[in-house]
């Protein structure tokens, strides 16, 4: 899957590029945003990773411009933590999602593979992940036939967790999807909610789903 | 880095109008005196200048005396406030000064103080001032700016040590002992990353440059809610969460920055806990406010900290020897929060009980 990164300090890119062809993307790495408005509609990405304060035209210019163009390839952004505003209005010019900085890694690949998945598929009502399924719709969820009782915050946790099913889910990411906390509140939150979704969901199962991926997040697979 | 508006000052000395007092009270003393003497002597010398022994009976000299008090009673009133008025427009500049002077923060340093334009002592005075804040002022930018591109500055090789750490983590051949120990630097960094974070936002709002998006917001809804996390975050230590926020209490806030504020409280309400201990939380509206109070049991905070838990990196002694991590500016952002929406926060702590009251405008 082929990648551009957009990022003009040149470390961050670099760390970008090592993360991401760690992870098996194929990785073009671009510094100023109008070169990437050009390669976009030049070459075909599968996504886009950029920064926002860019040389050239800044992050939200270029992603306008691409809309404008009637360019749909996925736009990750990624600006400075706690930038409510930025997000909004990243958001509006037609960027897909966003990241703030400083991030993790494990939360830029997962949204990546979430961005370029929901563009496939439409957004599936029926989740699965083993003998565990979710049906959104009815807001039920069952393992091997026997329905568990979630509250409204477990099953949205649970949820988030079997969209990115094989994905580690960063803590950050799951705050924001599932609580809608746009900082770092400092809490163990998610790790306690795990706990409680751990002993509702796996506890009296010889096969585990939930899986911890110690100091970056928490993944679901069979 | 204590707040700006700190009331670190003494108050301002009471009767800020005694110097026109005075002057006021010396002029009509002199001119009195003056007037006094004029009279004994223009008295004195009517009786000089007639011959003593050619007695006038139809006019005694106190008769005399009081005729020319009489007289002169006009002129003088008429010089009196002549005098105060013209003492009241000499001290009007002075006094403007002193309620623009009294009207500067930190804040609007660079609005100056008013000059008449008659280039008198006032003016020179009002100049010297506002040359004085301006310096000021650009010394407080100067700061702000700093900590602004300091923070900033440090989030590129933040990301970089927490990518990295990540990768090293992700290594499934890493032995165990270096898996811990990279664990304990990702949550330094983690940590760092919170005050890094918390000390930008503080510089922004000081700056004003943090823009808030209100919009009327239920607080007994977010109450409600945030009882939940209360309830699972406080399960370890078997703490008993009550909840009263009944009735419809709404404000008009930015619903994220109001849910930082209220997740703020409720983490220090566990953290400072103890086991087995109690949170309650209530919304309610009161007049024209509405009115969320959290309440925990715990240690509680002694008198002496007590003022000083909203500042910036305060850790009170009762806290250096317990194992609470946190960033140190919590409490300064949920103030901030408070304030910027028209509201305020503050604590009690006694017999083993804090509590934590926001104080919003209610709608």
């Amino acid at each position: 899957m082929k990648i551009l990164v957009v990022e003009d300090e040149p470390r961050t890119a670099q760390a970008l590029e090592l993360g991401l062809t760690e992870c098996g993307y194929e990785v073009t790495i671009t510094h100023r945003g109008d070169d990437a408005v050009e390669l976009i509609c030049t070459s075909a990405f599968d996504a886009v990773v950029m920064d926002i304060m860019l040389p050239g035209v800044d992050g939200l210019t270029a992603v306008r411009t691409l809309r404008q163009r009637s360019n749909s390839t996925p736009i990750l952004l990624l600006s400075a933590r706690g930038e409510v505003n930025q997000r909004i209005e990243g958001l509006n010019a037609g960027a897909d999602d966003y990241v703030a900085k400083p991030f993790a890694m494990g939360e830029v690949v997962a949204r990546l593979q979430a961005l370029t998945r929901r563009g496939g598929e439409a957004r599936a009502i029926l989740l699965r992940v083993g003998d565990l399924t979710l049906d959104v719709a009815s807001r039920v969820a069952s393992r091997n036939g026997r329905q568990i009782d979630l509250s409204a915050r477990e099953f949205k946790l649970l949820e988030a967790l079997m969209r990115n099913q094989g994905t580690v889910c960063p803590r950050s990411m799951l705050l924001q999807e599932v609580w809608e906390y746009d900082f770092d509140p400092g809490t163990n939150l998610v790790d306690v909610y795990i706990r409680k979704l751990r002993e509702k969901v796996d506890n009296d199962f010889d096969r585990q789903l939930l899986h911890t991926a110690r100091g970056i997040g928490y993944l679901i697979r069979e | 880095m204590t707040r700006p508006d700190a009331p670190s000052t003494p108050p301002p000395p009471s009767g800020t109008a005694s110097l026109q007092r005075r002057l006021t009270f010396i002029h009509f003393t002199l001119f009195n005196i003056a007037i006094l003497i004029t009279i004994f002597f223009a008295w004195h010398d009517f009786y000089m200048d007639h011959d003593t022994s050619v007695p006038e009976p139809e006019v005694s000299p106190v008769t005399h005396l009081s005729e020319i008090v009489l007289r002169s009673i006009f002129p003088l009133a008429v010089l009196d406030i002549t005098s105060w008025l013209l003492i009241r427009s000499t001290f009007r500049p002075i006094q403007n000064l002193i309620t623009a002077a009294e009207k500067l923060t930190t804040d609007n340093l660079h609005s100056p103080l008013p000059v008449t334009g008659r280039g008198d002592e006032v003016d020179r005075l009002a100049w010297v001032l506002n040359s004085l804040t301006s310096r000021l002022d650009q010394s407080f930018q100067r700061i702000r700016g700093f900590t602004l591109h300091a923070s900033h500055e440090l989030k590129t090789p933040l990301t970089i040590l927490h990518t990295g750490f990540e990768r090293a983590l992700l290594n499934p051949s890493l032995a165990e002992h270096d898996r811990e120990q990279l664990l304990a630097w990702q949550d330094e960094t983690l940590r760092l990353n919170r005050i890094v974070s918390g000390l930008s936002l503080l510089t922004k709002a000081d700056a004003h440059q943090v823009e808030l998006r209100p919009e009327p917001v239920r607080l007994d809804f977010l109450v409600n809610d945030l009882a939940e996390d209360v309830d699972v975050l406080g399960h370890a230590d078997r703490l008993k969460i009550t909840v009263n926020a009944s009735g419809p209490v709404s404000v008009y806030a930015d619903r994220h920055r109001l849910r930082q504020l209220l997740l703020n409280l409720a983490d220090n309400a566990v953290k400072y806990n103890q086991p087995g201990g109690t949170v309650h939380m209530s919304a309610s509206r009161i007049g024209k406010d509405a009115i969320m109070e959290i309440s925990n049991s715990g240690p509680g905070i002694p008198p002496d900290s007590l003022p000083r838990i909203f500042d910036r990196f305060y850790r009170g002694p009762e806290n250096q020897s317990r194992m609470i991590e946190g960033s140190g500016l919590g409490l300064s952002i949920a103030q901030w929060i408070a304030e910027a929406h028209g509201g305020s926060l503050a604590a009690t702590s006694a017999n083993g009980l804090t509590t934590l009251t926001l104080r919003l405008p209610a709608i």
